[in-house]
């Protein structure tokens, strides 16, 4: 190009390049305090992304695994990032955030709903797999009771599943005709609550 | 609204739930990071990045590598939330005020008239020379083609000329 100003333009834009400094980390933006747009979703997506390094630190790490290492620019087949289970109300979960608990809004009593559990493994640390080849079956729980709690305080199991080879279930649950009207939540007994109000 | 581009993505880029999503996002940080100091200042930069992550982690499942590059989409989305930064803020565009005995043709009357473009053409400046991203992955992140990516650039230029005057022509 001839144009002298694609020139200047160029050599100004390289110049400012080279003199910027680092990159500000992922981690450290995400969780700096003084942050002062700071939501909910993103204190996740920081513990989500420190959650995913100690993983990889664990994980690249001589005396964690004696495995020869991939080759540069492959993802290793066991790179863990110590997911935790998601009960959600969306097959992909893309409604809500990590910290922000899936909600059926209001149902009435003997309506059937659908929810979604992914990442039901079993142990302390769910790994993923980034390769795509999924947890070995002895990875995956092999049972989540899903219960309702109905706002009397009476909790009944509602459905037991089996995750599939993926750690992962769709459940068709019933809300019990006689369930109390009122808040209510839908529980895995791993610790994830879906919100719902059962309409009197 | 910057819409991602429709250009076929490069070979070995996943969607988002094959990959943990820094992983995922870490090859694109730096130019993600030039692009929100570009269209929002040092200032605003990091609340700019901050919102495009949050954006791009809700975002995540609906990413369609075949509407375009991982690139340009991550792009899309912080050029998004530059904009909305600015609009929200209600306030002039983070530029250094410029000193009164500044000789004309300096470098700070090239950065104040760039940010005086038309939105369009300033931020095919941006991606073209300050973000330093070749002209196709530009048009992606544009969701235009090449050839309206060229032509936007020499309006730019033209205009930076007009603006600069005769240091420039």
């Amino acid at each position: 190009m001839t144009d002298p100003l694609h020139d200047v333009l160029t050599d100004e834009g390289r110049r400012w390049r080279d003199a910027l400094g680092p990159d500000p980390d992922i981690v450290a933006l995400l969780g700096d305090p003084r942050r002062r747009r700071r939501r909910p979703i993103l204190l996740a997506v920081a513990a989500a992304v420190v959650i995913v390094a100690a993983g990889i630190m664990l994980a690249v790490s001589p005396s964690h695994d004696s495995t020869p290492r991939e080759g540069p620019g492959r993802a290793a087949d066991h790179a863990a990032s110590c997911v935790g289970p998601l009960l959600t109300v969306t097959k992909d979960g893309r409604e809500v955030g990590p910290g922000r608990r899936p909600t059926l809004g209001t149902v009435t009593a003997g309506q059937q709903v659908t929810v979604y559990g992914r990442w039901y493994f079993a142990g302390p640390c769910q790994d993923t797999w980034t390769s795509g080849a999924g947890p070995t079956p002895a990875g995956r729980m092999a049972v989540v009771r899903l219960s309702l709690t109905a706002s009397d305080h009476r909790q009944r199991v509602l459905a037991t599943v089996h995750p599939d080879r993926s750690a992962a279930f769709v459940a068709t649950l019933t809300i019990p005709a006689d369930a109390a009207p009122g808040p209510a939540t839908i529980d895995d007994g791993a610790g994830n609550l879906i919100d719902l109000v059962v309409a009197g | 609204m910057i819409r991602p581009g429709r250009a076929r993505p490069p070979a070995g880029e996943a969607p988002a739930d094959e990959l943990p999503f820094a992983q995922w996002v870490a090859p694109h940080w730096p130019q993600m990071r030039r692009l929100a100091e570009r269209l929002a200042g040092p200032v605003e930069r990091d609340d700019v990045l901050q919102e495009a992550l949050a954006a791009a982690w809700r975002a995540r499942s609906r990413f369609d590598p075949e509407r375009g590059p991982l690139r340009a989409w991550l792009l899309a989305i912080t050029a998004n939330h530059a904009k909305k930064a600015l609009r929200s803020a209600r306030r002039p565009e983070p530029l250094v005020d410029r000193p009164h005995d500044d000789p004309p043709g300096t470098r700070l009357d090239l950065e104040r008239a760039i940010h005086d473009l038309p939105a369009r053409q300033r931020l095919a400046v941006e991606l073209c020379y300050f973000v330093g991203l070749p002209i196709g992955e530009a048009a992606a992140v544009m969701g235009c083609a090449d050839g309206t990516v060229k032509s936007t650039l020499s309006a730019a230029r033209a205009n930076l000329r007009r603006a600069l005057g005769e240091d420039y022509a």
